[in-house]
């Protein structure tokens, strides 16, 4: 599938802002299945200085000052992006989820990457709430894709989405006793509980399809960025889930960086020197290339 | 004396004298002492030169340079410290000396261990390689906090990260040195060494040659060197910084002194900016390029954008400027890494690996709790342990099992248990003891040594011939902590022969680039300067008038209240009730004639609640005084360190104090004053430093004889001669006055004198002059208009004075009251607020708040 992409953020300052400082995760980043054709940013106003860096975890960032006095700030970031349908979980070589985690734990200086990503993270702690909810969802005997999918259904059931539930920085033990949260704490997780069991799991954030395919259901998490997980599974790699939707990752999932949580990969941070409060509007379109519009 | 006979007798003899009956711990090693009751060959000359000058020359000696450490100015902040900031530093006047063949040891080992350190860090933030051999397990790095991801692949000089390091070692009963802890982040310490040097240097100045201690410049000579060759552009001339989290720092006067003492600018992150991804000094001329960061801010908060978000402190874009190699930071951002005890098992086998050597220096016997073998032996062995956190915070002492009472034990060792990787336990050694003076004569107290090692030439280092030790509060606790009561040392480090003495000065000969700049104020400290200078000055303004109360109640017959001192004190009421740099209440009409309450005059002095009060302005001096410890001279500081001593004649209390005490503490106290006045324009260059420090004193005096005079003159007094001749008094212009007018006290000629008379240094118009020319001399930059608002204002402030008719003007109307005086009056103090706060807004506005912005989250609609 081929898609076009346009993801633009506004802020409106109350008071003019002098000078600021902003860390972009806007760039995109390929991945086996995911090519970028084409992709362009634009910040407006001019940006007197704007350099990209490869971050820890492989995903381009970028850092651009505006030092000239400004009102507003507005970042656009466009691209056509091809992305190849992944594997149905059926067709993978599964595993046992507990030889998984041993061999992670036995190899660990080695596999470091994948071993990374079971240790706990800022925004993911290991708690004993969310061990406890884990639990029910990794019987010894069940594989990974088994535990994942086992999981992916119980959030789905057990939690409410609701948009105005949570901020950025809910915290993880916070959301499980509100049995609410955005596709954010839904990914939060979803990580956690596999981190729990000493597997590897990643924050993914990207972008969703806005309008299915004719046939295919709607889904959640269009029209903004999104955020799902990514576990790992050896002989494969990363197999992607999203639990807000309850699905294997196929197709309809454009990925623009990764990392253990929200706080690796936030799309736009800044700090500013004036402005006093600032009102925030974004903006996503994805559209398939060479599908009707409606 | 014959050198060795004295050694044959010291083989055979206790020394006696202050060494007395001195015995060491047993089960600990003796510094001073063998274990047979032998003095240790390098303590021969020391002891016999200081039991010639006895118990009484040593304590005299003690005191003088106790007062020296109080003027200094030596202290210690304590967070949340009942007792209030700023605890003065305990230091022992008998040093820990340590011979030369044991140092050449300590030094291998030392520099051994940071070059290992270093590779340690530049490979966790490089390849890793370390971790993927197995020699670091990942999650100790993984979920290490301060391992700082932004920083990973940040390519920097010599791939060099650590330039300033710090060992915290003890000795243990076999005598060998182990090292406690590893100091990467920003090891404090070395400001204390050099105080303690310098203090024991003048107390003992004859030991201190004959015993050929090893000097300390050299080091921070050399350390110098490796800045300036850290220094990415600008080579020739590079501008370095210390950076301060600010006076509130436990090691605030640590960070001053190292920044006077090495001759830098010492700045908070609000003083510096990233533009085009390099840093500036924000300076009254505008940004300067810094090159060099000596941080003393611990590395997460040094930039909120990449960093830890919640910080005020730090620079907002640092970390790019960093990956864009415009400025380097000492050490590098991310270096407090390897200051986790944790990674002290695994540096045997990393220093094989790494250097192809065994580690010289071991650390303390140390166990890292998520391994579960050695959380097993933690558990099994609990008394033997000190329990440290894996990954420091700042709130976490170390915990003595030994010292615990069972249940306190049994839920550390729960703790642990739940989260082991939090913890690691250590050895508890038992450390070796060394003598302290203490009333008769030498006790023994457990010590333990803070070792300097800096950076020199592309990869080695140079390990500071001295050091910072530290004893217990008494001989039997093994904890050594300054916190819990314990004292501090000057070690020296004996040399085989006689010693170079060398200064920090650039050697004779060497030419040298001539530069008139120190053009680097910073506006924070310009800020400072203005609001030192008119604290001083209203403290000196409260303090006259009060003196001149004071007298003429002292004087008065008995049973008469003088009229003129009714007045007078509603002046200084007004003066003493309205804090600094609040408009300062119009003193109110003159009361009825009464006595003068004792408890009045305690709220003008002594009030601490009172904001305004003398002591409360006196303290305020000192506390600006202290944050602008970097720009004053010594003589300066020692004047403002010692400002409040003249008031402490009243212990508390309203009513306690004494007229006599008090008139002869305000004397005192204007000669204070005097003296401070004398340094800043005898002693400071007039650049804008001192020009902020003189605005705000002249600001303040034309402030304060404005209010004056409002307050004598209107409405005219019942007698208002003794009231015109209190005023004269009060404002130092007595003796001038009668030498124009013998005694004629007349209105008109007292008001010219007071406000139009610019020859007169107390006058309104002498100080509206000098402000003028300060104002037309402050850099200026491009983009403003010619003549600036305070320009303007300060224009028709000197012009109203100017204009001034003094017959006109000390008209009065039937009901006493002068209105055009009145009105002439409110004017210029108008004008004079408008000035302050023009001045702050054009220069000293640094303070704009910055803050996060947030992103959204992923916020999706169903």
């Amino acid at each position: 599938m081929k898609y076009q992409i346009q993801h633009i953020t506004g802020y409106q300052y109350t008071q003019s802002v002098s000078i600021c400082h902003n860390l972009a995760h806007l760039l995109p980043r390929n991945y086996p299945r995911q090519t970028w054709l084409s992709h362009e940013l634009a910040i407006q106003p001019a940006a007197a200085v704007q350099t990209h860096r490869t971050d820890y975890f492989g995903n381009s960032i970028l850092y651009f000052a505006i030092q000239q006095s400004h009102e507003s700030l507005c970042v656009k970031a466009a691209g056509v992006v091809e992305i190849a349908r992944a594997a149905a979980p059926e067709h993978l070589p599964d595993m046992s989820w507990r030889a998984i985690s041993e061999m992670l734990h036995q190899r660990r200086s080695l596999m470091t990457d994948p071993y990374a990503f079971t240790l706990p993270s800022p925004a993911v702690p290991i708690t004993p709430k969310l061990l406890e909810f884990a639990r029910d969802s990794f019987n010894p005997q069940a594989t990974l894709l088994q535990a994942a999918t086992d999981l992916m259904r119980r959030i789905k059931q057990d939690f409410t989405f609701d948009a105005a539930s949570t901020t950025i920085s809910t915290p993880i033990d916070e959301v499980l006793d509100r049995r609410h949260g955005v596709c954010q704490d839904y990914a939060h997780l979803a990580v956690g509980c596999f981190r729990c069991f000493g597997l590897s799991a990643r924050y993914v954030s990207g972008y969703l399809l806005t309008l299915p395919p004719p046939g295919r259901p709607k889904i959640i998490g269009a029209d903004a960025s999104h955020a799902w997980a990514s576990i790992f599974l050896p002989g494969c790699g990363w197999v992607d889930i999203d639990p807000t939707n309850n699905m294997f990752v196929s197709d309809q999932h454009i990925a623009i960086a990764c990392g253990r949580d929200f706080h690796d990969v936030s799309p736009l941070r800044g700090v500013l020197l004036g402005g006093h409060s600032h009102r925030v509007t974004v903006s996503v379109d994805v559209r398939a290339i060479g599908l009707p519009s409606p | 004396m014959n050198d060795s006979t004295t050694i044959a007798d010291n083989r055979s003899h206790r020394p006696g004298g202050l060494c007395g009956n001195y015995v060491g711990n047993p089960g600990s090693y003796d510094e001073m002492f063998e274990s047979g009751g032998a003095l240790r060959p390098h303590w021969f000359m020391f002891v016999n030169q200081i039991n010639e000058l006895g118990a009484a020359e040593i304590q005299r000696r003690w005191l003088q340079a106790r007062q020296l450490i109080h003027d200094n100015g030596v202290t210690y902040n304590v967070y949340g410290d009942p007792m209030g900031m700023d605890r003065p530093w305990r230091l022992d006047p008998i040093p820990l000396l340590l011979d030369s063949v044991l140092w050449r040891q300590l030094e291998q080992g030392l520099v051994q261990r940071a070059i290992l350190l270093d590779k340690i860090i530049a490979d966790c933030y490089g390849p890793q390689r370390f971790i993927h051999e197995g020699l670091l397990p990942p999650d100790l790095i993984l979920t290490h906090p301060g391992f700082l991801r932004p920083c990973h692949g940040a390519k920097l000089p010599n791939n060099r990260w650590l330039y300033q390091y710090a060992a915290d070692m003890v000795r243990a009963p076999n005598g060998a040195f182990f090292v406690l802890s590893d100091k990467t982040q920003t090891p404090a310490g070395v400001g204390y060494a050099l105080e303690n040097r310098i203090v024991l240097s003048r107390a003992l100045p004859d030991l201190f040659r004959d015993c050929n201690v090893r000097r300390l410049a050299q080091f921070f000579l050399t350390f110098r060197e490796t800045l300036i060759a850290a220094a990415p552009r600008n080579k020739d001339n590079p501008r370095v910084v210390v950076l301060t989290s600010g006076p509130y720092s436990e090691t605030y006067f640590e960070h001053s002194y190292l920044a006077r003492y090495l001759g830098y600018t010492l700045v908070e992150g609000g003083d510096l900016t990233v533009r085009d991804s390099q840093v500036y000094l924000k300076t009254l001329a505008g940004l300067e390029p810094v090159d060099v960061i000596l941080r003393r801010l611990d590395d997460d908060y040094c930039d909120p954008l990449e960093l830890r978000s919640d910080s005020f402190l730090g620079i907002a874009g640092l970390v790019q400027a960093v990956h864009a190699g415009t400025v380097c930071v000492v050490n590098a951002l991310g270096s407090g890494l390897a200051q986790s005890p944790a990674i002290m098992p695994f540096l045997p086998a990393l220093c094989r690996h790494i250097l192809d050597q065994d580690l010289l220096l071991p650390s303390a016997p140390s166990w890292w709790c998520a391994d579960p073998a050695s959380l097993a032996y933690v558990l099994d062995h609990p008394d033997d342990m000190v329990i440290k956190q894996a990954f420091p915070r700042r709130s976490f002492n170390p915990v003595f099992m030994r010292n615990l009472t069972q249940a306190q034990k049994a839920d550390m060792l729960a703790e642990i248990r739940r989260n082991p990787r939090h913890f690691v336990a250590q050895e508890q050694l038992t450390p070796a003891t060394t003598p302290v003076l203490a009333e008769g004569g030498f006790e023994p107290r457990h010590m333990q040594i803070r070792v300097q090692i800096a950076a020199t030439g592309a990869d080695s280092y140079a390990v500071m011939p001295g050091g910072l030790a530290r004893f217990s509060a008494s001989c039997d606790t093994l904890v050594v902590s300054m916190q819990e009561g314990g004292g501090s040392k000057d070690t020296w480090v004996l040399a085989d022969g006689p010693v170079d003495t060398l200064s920090l000065l650039p050697p004779t000969g060497q030419n040298i680039v001539i530069n008139r700049g120190g053009n680097d104020l910073s506006s924070r400290a310009a800020d400072n300067l203005f609001w030192l200078g008119r604290y001083m000055e209203r403290a000196e303004g409260l303090t006259r008038i009060t003196r001149g109360i004071l007298l003429r109640t002292a004087n008065q017959a008995a049973g008469k209240v003088s009229p003129e001192i009714p007045a007078l004190t509603a002046v200084a009421i007004g003066q003493s009730h309205s804090a600094a740099g609040a408009q300062v209440a119009s003193p109110g009409p003159a009361a009825p004639a009464a006595p003068l309450e004792k408890s009045t005059i305690y709220s003008i002095l002594f009030d601490p609640l009172q904001p305004g009060s003398l002591y409360s302005t006196l303290v305020a001096t000192q506390r600006l005084g202290g944050v602008l410890r970097d720009r004053l001279s010594g003589d300066s500081w020692r004047v403002i360190s010692n400002l409040e001593h003249p008031l402490v004649v009243s212990p508390g209390g309203e009513s306690t104090w004494q007229l006599n005490d008090v008139l002869a503490g305000l004397d005192q106290l204007i000669v204070h004053f005097a003296a401070f006045g004398g340094f800043a324009s005898e002693s400071m260059t007039h650049g804008h430093a001192w020009r902020f420090l003189d605005m705000g004193r002249r600001l303040e005096r034309a402030l304060y004889t404005l209010q004056l005079l409002r307050g004598v003159m209107n409405p005219v007094a019942q007698e208002e001669n003794l009231i015109l001749e209190a005023t004269l008094e009060i404002a130092d212009s007595s003796m001038t006055y009668r030498r124009r007018y013998l005694t004629n006290l007349q209105a008109p000629a007292v008001l010219d004198m007071l406000l139009l008379d610019e020859g007169n240094p107390r006058s309104a118009a002498f100080q509206l002059a000098r402000l003028s020319e300060h104002i037309a001399s402050l850099p200026r930059s491009l983009d403003r208009p010619h003549a600036t608002p305070e320009q303007k204002i300060i224009l028709r402030a000197l012009t109203g004075v100017r204009l001034v008719d003094v017959q006109s003007a000390c008209q009065f109307q039937p009901d006493g009251q002068r209105p055009e005086l009145n009105q002439l009056l409110a004017g210029i103090v108008e004008h004079l607020e408008a000035l302050s706060d023009a001045v702050s807004r054009g220069y000293l506005a640094h303070t704009s708040i910055s803050y996060q912005l947030g992103s959204l989250p992923a916020v999706n609609k169903l």
